[in-house]
Parts: structure tokens; C-alpha cells; sequence
């Protein structure tokens, strides 16, 4: 009853007795496919974009986005192996699903580059079955008059959801923040690295209009440790500036210690931080 | 012991059984521990799954089928082996392995182990339901669910498995399906050092693979699963937080899309846990509601209150003046399901009958004056309880177990809360988390105004752990077994309140 399908590893649902399952053998796939500017593509699998322009930092990366489609009148289980080489980052080698007749699943899949990559075309190859898609890669550094948010090589933070990353806080976007997991247990941090230092004299924090931050530091790393340079206290505005004596740091970290309302949970839309 | 020699599965009558490739040498594949299952007088499910490097993705193995032999024996040394053969782990099925063991004699402990590839399982110990005729004097089981690994350590687990018990009820959120983090959140482990792959909620069957497998790996957990048979039901977040049926709590999220997301989910949920091959879903429907029978002493109806409900009422949440929630076709077991139940329970034979569901029956009031109810809960499905109770109240000896809401009740059943001078139909014990909440507390202003509030509530407590309960022949006790702490390695656990019910006066006394 097992069948290799034409697209997909797949197995149909629903088996009382398994049996065995062969498939050619591991994510080995050809090299010197030719790339195509737009989505790439092959039978059931899809990949989007054609190529990718990222910037090194760990926050600088974008998504490919992997479609895989049932073609088929059946329901079957379809995998994706995805490979890459250690120049580049993806959170994970492998897409599983189930996909009922005629059903195209859409799965993001980040892809970034650490700061001090060097600058070239990688490759991101998307195996399901025996069909393969490349997506060229191309990474820079970030250019030199960039924002110091760009410039960061790593963002961390105390926890963070599923849906509320880290790198959701210098996103530019206004409908995605940066989310603590731990809901009434204060304090959480948030924390942007530096490879060098740079001079850091403000930090302006968005939040919510509905249950955002209230009370929260600012620090910077100094020498052995952390300095505090601003303190929020009371705040119930959206965006709030904090301005301090410029001064060379590595790190920028914020420390939230209260919300409004609720006081559940970190809720950090865009932190900007300026020289000045 | 096995006589097999090591190297002959790798002969060519092993190969082809299994495809067309050889399994390749791997290191020990049996890191995520073994479990036993859904005892039967005859039988029993053991289980295990192979995963050299459990973390990984496929669990550090190819896609091809590894024969697993497994055993069982009357004594823990394996002297008295009485049943063994083989089975095939499967990529298909994550490598798992499910093996429903017959021929057993009722009533009786047994132990269990697995070896493939030249390595050799931790033992398991299992044992039979008692014979369909048998008249046993005691049933002792315990309760458990909601295990957040960020939350804490499992050591309600390790306390839980040194415990004289016959069978543990895992009533829901086995799994979460949130982030985690390198660390494992308040665990704080940074000898953990997980893969971003852990940061990604789940929705994948890769994903909640891997999330099945790190749950897995923990030592405690793995101790109560090789200790004792478990009859497992799912809650909410083994597959997404408070979906109901195919609605996800995201109301942007189409049927069609949250459906192939539930038959992942599902789909992970049966290769990790000790059930029979006949409940593998199909695609995003999965048949897990069942009956156990341990003698005439009891009977146990596991529950799914997950996969039929009607979507919340009044969108969810807790809510005060829902009227949709009285509303009579509004279901929380489905109709089929829960004519199933009624039947059963109404001509049901045995002297106790346990209602092992996720949530809670009994009417819980929030907000003092305010009266607000959660609309996720059987509050928000009157009719449905309703129904139960008052076949519970024609049906001596009914017991309700119940999770999902990270603190320990006791409560008094009525077919009418608002008449606390009307008998008590029946009884439930709401168990807490086994870490879900972190830490928790003997009390908080909430559960004090719940207790004021909610008149046959006897006991409110958020700390965690797990209850442990015997059914004699006409009492029931139930001991709150509750942790020190969970955040920290080594929380130490005691009797927070006992309770006895009659069975044919049900109605909460302390002990």
C-alpha cells in the first residue's frame, strides 16, 4: 500500500498495516540549476522569490517562501528537505505535511546570514521528491550610513513568542512587536548587539495604544557589565524618546518592568536607536 | 535475553523486509524513552521511537524502516519472556513503534523492552486492566496534565512514578505549541542549547515531531511513561490554543488551512503516544474517544472535547449574560460522541464510571458579583452537561476527571449549580498542571473569590502536580498531591487535601 507518489514522498492516510518506505536516497541534489527572477518553480513545489537579496545580521534576513501542492485526487503526506550551506541560516531542513486533493500549503522559511559573511551569491536548495528548485542567495553587508538597527548583528531577548520575535522590534513594521512569553512575570529584557561599538544618545520605543509598556530602562553595555542611561516611568503614550549623553557601546539593552491595563506581557512594536 | 545475534538484522532477510536499502549502524535510537498504554485484560500497547539525535528533524535517521524486537516478560530480568517478536519503525510514522500486545493474563504486571540495531531499550513496566468478570477491590490511578516544558522541570513525574498506581489518566496539552527558546524558557537550561527550529510555532507534522521529541527526552517524563500503563486524551494545544473543531482561535484563518494544520497535528499526536494502530487519523479526523473497563469495579470513558465542539460562544473568553451558551443544540462532545457517552454510562454495569475529559464540568463563576464564565469550559456548553448529569444522577458511583485549567478543584456536581440544597449527582477532580503556570501558589485573591463564589467548589489550589485517587468498592479517595516548586530541579511534593465520596452518595468529604 505504500507508493511513492510522482510528486512527493508520500504515504496515504489513513493505513491500518504499514509497510515499508524507500525513497531515493537523502537530500543530495544537483547543482547548476539555472535561477529565474521570478517565483521558481517545479510540478507541485514552488518556491518564491526566484532569488533572494538579504543583508548580513541576524535580523536582515527575508523568507522564501515554500508552496507545496497535491495535484492528485488522493490525500497524501508531503516532505520538503531544504539545504543550504553554513554561510547561510535556516531555522529548519525539513517541511511534513499533510495535504488533502488539490491543496497548496505555503510555508515561510527565514533566511539569513551572520554579520561578517562575506558578500556573494549562496544557494538554498528545496528537495520534495526527485524534484529540486535553487534560490540564489545574494548577501551584502549592510550598507555604511545604515541605521544602527540594521547594523546589528544579533537581537535577543528574555523570551519571545512564536509570533512575536525578537527582530519583530526593529522590523519597520507597525503590525508586528516583539512579545515576552512569560505573562505577569517582570522583569523581561530586549537586547540589540554590535560587532563594534558606536555611539548611541537615543532610543525611541513604540509600543501599543492598548495594554503597552509602562516602566522600562535603558542600558548600555560598559566594560564588566551594564549601565542604566534612561529610565521610563508611568508612560502611557504610544512612542516615547529616551535622549542621553551620546556614549560608544556594544549593546543596547531594554528592560521592561511594567504594562498598563492588564500588566501581562512585553509588548514592544519598533525600537529605533540614534547616535544623538 | 534476546538471542538474536546483534548483526543479523542487518542480513539481507532483515533488509528486505524492510525496502530495498540497508539500515545503516546508529547510535543508541532510543533516547526518547518507552511507554505502555490503553491496558486491555488481554493486552496492552507498548511503544517507543527511534531517535539517535532526537532534536533533528527525522531524528537523526534515514528514511528507511529499522526493525525493532521487543519483549515481554513476567519478571524484570526477562526469565520469563511469554511474548516477543518484531516489529518495523517506520519513516513514515517518525519511526515510531506501536506494538498491541495479546495473550496477556488479566490483572497482571509485566515488564517491557525493545532492541534495535544492537542497542537495547530501557526496561518498561506495564500492567493488564483486571478481567471483564473479575471483581477487583481497588482501582488506584492517578491524574495529570498540562506539561509546558518552558514552564519547569517534571519532577511531579519522577514523584509521580515512585506511586503504587495502576494506571495514569493524561487528560490534555501533552505539548505546547509556542516558541522555545535555547534555554527551554524557565527552565533556564543552558546546557540545553535548542535549535532556533524550536522558536517556530507548530503547524507542521516536522515541527510537532520534533516538539513531540524534545518533551521526550526529559528523564522524568520518560520515568513515569516506563512505570506505568497511561490512558491519554489531547486537550487544545497539542494542537493550537482553545481551537474548537476546525476553527482556529484565529478567526482569519480559513477551515480548509486549520484543518491540514490539525491532521499534522493529530497525526504527531498518535506516533507519540501508546496508542493502537486502528486510531491513526485520517488526514485531520482522529477517532480518541474510548471506554476501559477494570472489572465491574469500574468503567473509564475517555473523552474528546476538542475535535466536535460547536465554536465558543460569545466569542470566546469569559463572558457574563452568554445566553448562546444555554443554547440546546450547542455541543461540546459532538452527537454522536456524546449519545455514545449516555448510552453507555446510562446501562453501564460497573460500580464507578470515570468521565476522563480536559475541562471543567463544574460551573466555575469568575469576578465575584460579576459572574463571568469561561466560554472555552463546560459553562459554555449548559446543555451538554445538562444532559450528563442528569444521566449521572440516575447512575451511582460517577466520577469526572478533568485538566487543562492549571489549578487543583474539588466540586460537587448538580444538575443545577444555582441550587446548592439540591444532592450532589456525582463528583469531579480537576487536576493541576504538571508544570504549566510555573510555580504557582496555595492560593490567590481569584481562587479565594472562586471558592466564596462557587459553593461546591471544597477545594481551590494553583500550586502544581497531580491527584492520586483509589476507587474501593463503595469510596472513592482523592489525595491533591502538590510540588514545592517546578522552576528549580529537585521540588519535593506532599498532600495538599484528601477527599473520600460515597459512591451511592456522591458528594465531597475531607479525609
Amino acid at each position: 500500500m505504500i507508493r511513492l507518489a510522482a510528486l512527493l514522498l508520500t504515504v496515504p492516510s489513513g493505513l491500518t498495516v504499514p509497510g515499508g518506505l524507500t525513497v531515493p536516497g537523502g537530500p543530495t541534489v544537483p547543482g547548476g540549476l539555472a535561477a529565474t527572477s521570478g517565483p521558481a518553480s517545479t510540478g507541485g513545489l514552488t518556491v518564491e522569490p526566484g532569488t533572494l537579496p538579504i543583508m548580513t545580521g541576524q535580523c536582515n534576513g527575508r523568507d522564501l517562501t515554500v508552496r507545496l501542492t497535491n495535484d492528485g485526487t488522493e490525500p497524501i503526506y508531503a516532505d520538503a528537505a531544504l539545504a543550504a550551506p553554513v554561510a547561510l541560516h535556516l531555522p529548519r531542513s525539513v517541511i511534513s505535511s499533510w495535504l488533502p486533493p488539490g491543496y497548496t500549503t505555503s510555508v515561510p522559511v527565514a533566511v539569513s546570514a551572520a554579520t561578517g559573511t562575506g558578500p556573494g551569491t549562496y544557494h538554498v536548495q528545496v528537495t520534495s521528491g526527485k524534484r529540486v528548485v535553487d534560490v540564489p542567495v545574494e548577501v551584502t553587508a549592510p550598507p555604511a550610513d545604515a541605521g544602527l538597527t540594521t547594523l546589528a548583528s544579533r537581537v535577543t531577548a528574555s523570551s519571545a513568542r512564536a509570533t512575536g520575535p525578537a527582530c519583530a522590534a526593529i522590523d519597520g513594521r507597525a503590525d508586528t512587536m516583539w512579545n515576552d512569553t512569560t505573562g505577569k512575570r517582570w522583569p523581561d529584557w530586549w537586547q540589540l548587539d554590535w560587532p563594534t561599538s558606536h555611539q548611541v544618545g537615543s532610543v525611541a520605543v513604540t509600543t501599543t495604544a492598548e495594554w503597552g509598556l509602562r516602566d522600562w530602562d535603558v542600558l548600555v553595555a560598559v566594560a564588566g557589565g551594564w549601565a542604566t542611561v534612561a529610565s521610563v516611568r508611568g508612560n502611557v503614550a504610544v512612542s516615547r524618546v529616551s535622549r542621553f549623553a551620546p556614549r560608544r557601546t556594544g549593546a543596547v539593552r531594554i528592560v521592561t518592568l511594567a504594562g498598563n491595563a492588564v500588566n501581562d506581557q512585553s509588548r514592544l512594536v519598533e525600537v529605533v536607536v540614534g547616535d544623538r | 535475553m534476546l538471542r538474536m545475534p546483534r548483526r543479523r538484522l542487518l542480513t539481507l532477510g532483515g533488509a528486505a523486509l524492510i525496502g530495498t536499502l540497508p539500515a545503516p549502524r546508529i547510535a543508541d535510537p532510543f533516547t526518547l524513552g518507552v511507554a505502555s498504554g490503553d491496558p486491555l485484560p488481554d493486552g496492552v500497547l507498548l511503544w517507543t521511537r527511534l531517535a539517535p539525535e532526537p532534536l533533528h528533524p527525522a531524528g537523526g535517521l534515514p528514511p528507511v524502516g529499522y526493525p525493532v524486537e521487543w519483549q515481554v516478560s513476567e519478571d524484570e530480568r526477562f526469565t520469563r519472556v511469554i511474548r516477543e517478536g518484531t516489529a518495523t519503525a517506520f519513516p513514515a510514522y517518525g519511526h515510531s513503534v506501536h506494538v498491541d500486545v495479546r495473550g496477556l493474563r488479566p490483572g497482571r504486571q509485566y515488564y517491557y523492552r525493545f532492541r534495535s540495531q544492537g542497542h537495547l531499550s530501557p526496561v518498561g513496566r506495564t500492567r493488564t486492566a483486571p478481567a471483564k468478570a473479575a471483581a477487583p477491590r481497588s482501582l488506584r490511578f492517578a491524574v495529570a496534565s498540562c506539561q509546558a516544558y518552558t514552564d519547569g522541570y517534571y519532577d511531579a513525574w519522577r514523584h509521580l512514578a515512585a506511586e503504587e498506581l495502576d494506571v495514569v489518566f493524561f487528560l490534555g496539552d501533552y505539548i505546547y505549541e509556542g516558541a522555545i527558546n535555547s534555554v527551554g524558557g524557565n527552565r533556564m537550561d543552558s546546557t540545553l542549547g535548542l535549535p532556533d527550529t524550536f522558536e517556530l510555532e507548530t503547524d507542521t507534522l516536522d515541527l510537532y515531531r520534533m516538539r513531540y521529541a524534545l518533551y521526550r527526552t526529559d528523564p522524568d517524563l520518560q520515568a513515569a511513561h516506563a512505570a506505568l500503563p497511561w490512558i491519554l486524551t489531547w486537550d487544545d494545544h497539542e494542537v493550537q490554543d482553545n481551537y474548537a473543531n476546525d476553527a482556529s482561535r484565529f478567526t482569519t484563518v480559513p477551515a480548509k488551512d486549520f484543518l491540514v494544520r490539525r491532521a499534522n497535528a493529530y497525526r504527531a499526536y498518535w506516533e507519540n503516544q501508546p496508542l493502537r494502530w486502528p486510531r491513526q487519523p485520517a488526514g485531520p479526523d482522529m477517532s480518541l474517544y474510548r471506554r476501559f473497563r477494570f472489572g465491574d469495579l469500574a468503567h473509564a470513558y475517555v473523552l474528546d472535547t476538542r475535535q466536535y465542539r460547536g465554536d465558543q460562544a460569545c466569542g470566546d473568553n469569559l463572558r457574563a449574560g452568554c445566553d448562546d451558551r444555554d443554547d440546546p443544540p450547542r455541543t461540546l462532545l459532538g452527537v454522536q460522541q456524546r449519545d455514545w457517552l449516555l448510552d453507555r454510562i446510562g446501562r453501564s454495569p460497573a460500580r464507578w464510571n470515570i468521565l476522563a475529559q480536559q475541562i471543567m464540568m463544574a460551573e466555575c463563576r469568575y469576578g465575584g458579583t460579576a459572574g463571568r464564565l469561561d466560554m472555552d469550559k463546560w459553562d459554555g456548553y449548559a446543555a451538554d452537561r445538562r444532559r450528563i448529569l442528569e444521566t449521572a444522577a440516575h447512575t451511582p458511583g460517577t466520577v469526572v476527571i478533568s485538566g487543562d485549567i492549571h489549578n487543583n478543584y474539588a466540586a460537587d456536581l448538580r444538575v443545577d449549580f444555582a441550587r446548592p440544597e439540591t444532592a450532589a449527582v456525582a463528583v469531579e477532580l480537576v487536576g493541576t498542571s504538571i508544570t504549566s503556570g510555573g510555580d504557582g501558589s496555595d492560593t490567590t485573591a481569584q481562587l479565594d473569590t472562586q471558592r466564596t463564589y462557587n459553593p461546591h467548589l471544597r477545594l481551590a489550589n494553583g500550586q502544581r502536580g497531580y491527584v492520586r485517587c483509589e476507587l474501593g468498592r463503595d469510596t472513592m479517595r482523592a489525595d491533591y498531591r502538590v510540588m514545592s516548586e517546578v522552576t528549580r530541579r529537585g521540588g519535593t511534593i506532599s498532600t495538599r487535601a484528601s477527599f473520600v465520596s460515597e459512591r451511592v452518595r456522591p458528594g465531597l468529604v475531607t479525609a
